[in-house]
């Protein structure tokens, strides 16, 4: 009987962990300055080393924040108002979703600012493939924004090796 | 915080660039850069990426950011005498891993300017450059 019992507590233990979910999230607000994007790149790696990603996976991440913080930046705040960049990264299982979010000036035509190479401002050398870069890298990104009010951009990921 | 290291040989200019290629760090390290094209009458760039421990899109910018510098240059030099040849054929990307090599082919600065394994075979490709113009 009591044997039978502790046998239960055990396999209801291991249930448990199996079925535990990692649910975990943070929020980073920077102002919009350049030195900035190191930062965040950093803090967000480090918020999702718990799942253990690999070197390629964690810089497949760190890659894709960096465009999203540096668009915020130049073409957000039109790299001269100093504005907030908020930057949020959940963790569920083995998902990240990471949402870097503006109150800049919006983009008038997304399907435009999301073609590769096109960029808004080529004198000051961007190469326009940020959005380019955030798709190849994760595994998707969506993209919301309203003119005067600001821009939004999630991208989620799956990690596998490490988890 | 040292960025860069610069060192010309033979009118080739050698950028060899360190730890984290952003944004920020881009907008610092153009201006030397520039400086020392128009001071030294660089003809030629290599990049050597061997230290960069990150890159962003930012990194594609700065190179071809110069090679339009480079192109402004030899024109007030009356050196290019076509306008159409563009200095992109006088850059070389040296040390690039996995990752960059990636980052090159979706910019599609891959097709404009050269990779090499080492500094030597990229300077003796530039050079052959110069001696058959």
């Amino acid at each position: 009987m009591q044997e039978s019992k502790k046998n239960n507590e055990k396999s209801d233990i291991k249930k448990n962990k199996k079925n535990k979910k990692i649910i975990n999230s943070v929020v980073i607000a920077v102002d919009s300055i350049s030195s900035n994007e190191s930062f965040v790149r950093v803090a967000i790696s480090a918020f999702i080393a718990s799942l253990n990603p690999t070197v390629d996976e964690l810089n497949d991440v760190k890659t894709a924040v960096s465009e999203a913080v540096t668009n915020a930046i130049i073409h957000g705040y039109e790299d001269r108002d100093i504005g907030k960049i908020f930057i949020t990264c959940k963790i569920k299982n083995n998902e990240i979703t990471i949402e870097v979010r503006d109150c800049g000036t919006g983009i008038d035509d997304i399907a435009t600012a999301m073609t590769p190479m096109y960029t808004s401002k080529p004198d000051q050398e961007r190469s326009g493939i940020g959005f380019t870069v955030m798709e190849t890298f994760m595994d998707k990104v969506v993209v919301k924004s309203q003119k005067n009010l600001g821009t939004k951009i999630i991208m989620t990921k799956k990690f596998f090796t490490g988890y | 915080m040292v960025f860069i290291q610069i060192s010309i040989s033979q009118k080739i200019l050698i950028v060899k660039l360190e730890n984290d290629l952003d944004h920020h760090v881009a907008n610092e390290i153009k201006d030397e850069i520039d400086r020392q094209i128009m001071t030294s009458k660089t003809e030629s760039i290599i990049f050597d990426f061997e230290k960069v421990k990150f890159m962003d899109s930012s990194g594609i910018g700065l190179i071809s950011g110069r090679i339009s510098v480079l192109d402004a240059q030899k024109e007030s030099n009356n050196i290019i005498k076509n306008k159409n040849i563009s200095s992109s054929n006088d850059i070389a990307i040296i040390n690039l891993d996995k990752r960059l090599t990636t980052m090159m082919r979706i910019s599609g600065l891959d097709k404009i300017v050269n990779f090499f394994d080492d500094l030597e075979s990229a300077m003796s490709a530039l050079r052959k450059n110069k001696h058959s113009d």
